[in-house]
């Protein structure tokens, strides 16, 4: 049984749940999904994650690592991890432009592991992020989420063998400027759809 | 001005000069990613739990202090957490810094961040994480970092941050 656990804080229209979609349709075998939005695994996620073989950790990059309620987490599930020596694999994902970027936040992944006794099997980062809830799908792995949806089948392939490989890192096969560009209009609309002014993206707390 | 973040209840060691401390509570929410601290509140995080300045407060500072517990190689889940809710100190659009992409200022200060993470057993991979973490950070904030590694905090008492 392979728990495909979404990380993001976010209830609904987070990226981590758009690459864990796509990623399901990669992975054979029994799956079941859960998800960890707080700083401690409920009831329900610590059961289902007793009874899987495999974690799959999706979650967005904070602050250069792993946000801090994913962190209390595993903080938390280490012993259950000690128990159950699961294999586990991450997929993370970051606004910035690089999934390189994302390269600590999986290092902390492995270092759970290590602590735990159970077996990294290797993380995806995924950059430009910010474009992942819009970006259209288009089939045999092209446009723009072509690099993405074929980093998540390599690792839908390793995870239905159960094999380990090292960390990589793709982007979205956008130019980074315009990327850049695009982010920079998505704020100066969100701000205006919350009644505030371009100019305000400046403002300071004295 | 010094700002010092802990997971600890009290600061081991003495401060010298002018100071702000932020330790738990027992009432700090989590980022929920909702980026309202950039398109609704800028500047400040919508979730009013006593941490929601922090952005402002590490604008004031010089210096960046963080004492916390290394978990996995990352900073501890409190001090995390404050860092978490703490973006507003940047601003969302983006820059190129160092050939990657960052985030723009948003105040004029330079910090200098200097970590001390405490624990008996960090491993050396953790030690590594760690170390790169805090330089990462430091890039992120367009500032300049340091890390330094206790098994205590006890190992503080007598020294003056």
């Amino acid at each position: 049984m392979t728990a495909l656990i979404n990380g993001s804080p976010k209830p609904s229209g987070s990226a981590s749940a758009v690459l864990l979609k796509i990623l399901k349709e990669h992975i054979c075998g029994e799956l079941l999904e859960t998800a960890l939005r707080g700083p401690e695994p409920g009831d329900g996620c610590v059961k289902a994650l007793a009874g899987a073989d495999t974690w799959v950790f999706a979650f967005p990059l904070y602050v250069d690592g792993i946000p801090s309620h994913l962190l209390s987490c595993l903080c938390r599930l280490q012993g259950l991890a000690e128990e159950k020596h699961p294999r586990i694999y991450a997929v993370a994902n970051c606004g910035f432009y690089e999934g390189e970027q994302n390269r600590l936040a999986l290092s902390v992944m492995e270092n759970f592991c290590q602590r735990a006794g159970c077996r990294w099997c290797g993380g995806v980062g995924i950059g430009g992020g910010g474009s992942l809830t819009s970006l259209p799908r288009v089939p045999e792995e092209k446009g723009p989420m072509g690099p993405v949806e074929r980093a998540l089948r390599e690792l839908g392939d390793s995870i239905s063998a159960g094999a380990a490989r090292d960390n990589w890192y793709v982007t979205v096969a956008l130019p980074r400027l315009m990327y850049k560009l695009a982010g920079q209009m998505g704020w100066r609309k969100m701000i205006r759809a919350n009644g505030g002014r371009a100019r305000d993206l400046d403002k300071r707390i004295t | 001005m010094k700002l010092i973040i802990t997971d600890l209840d009290a600061l081991p060691c003495k401060v010298e000069g002018e100071y702000k401390l932020i330790k738990p509570t027992g009432n700090i929410r989590h980022c929920i990613g909702c980026f309202g601290c950039w398109v609704k509140t800028p500047g400040e995080c919508v979730i009013h739990d006593g941490y929601e300045l922090t952005g402002r407060d590490i604008s004031r500072c010089g210096e960046l202090i963080l004492l916390s517990r290394c978990i996995y190689g990352s900073l501890s889940p409190f001090v995390k957490n404050v860092l978490d809710r703490a973006i507003s100190y940047i601003h969302p659009d983006f820059v190129i810094r160092r050939g990657e992409m960052h985030h723009k200022r948003r105040y004029d200060n330079r910090l200098n961040i200097t970590a001390y993470f405490y624990g008996g057993d960090i491993t050396p991979a953790e030690r590594s994480t760690a170390e790169k973490l805090i330089s990462a950070n430091s890039v992120n904030y367009d500032g300049t970092g340091s890390v330094h590694f206790i098994d205590s905090p006890e190992e503080l008492e007598g020294i003056t941050l």
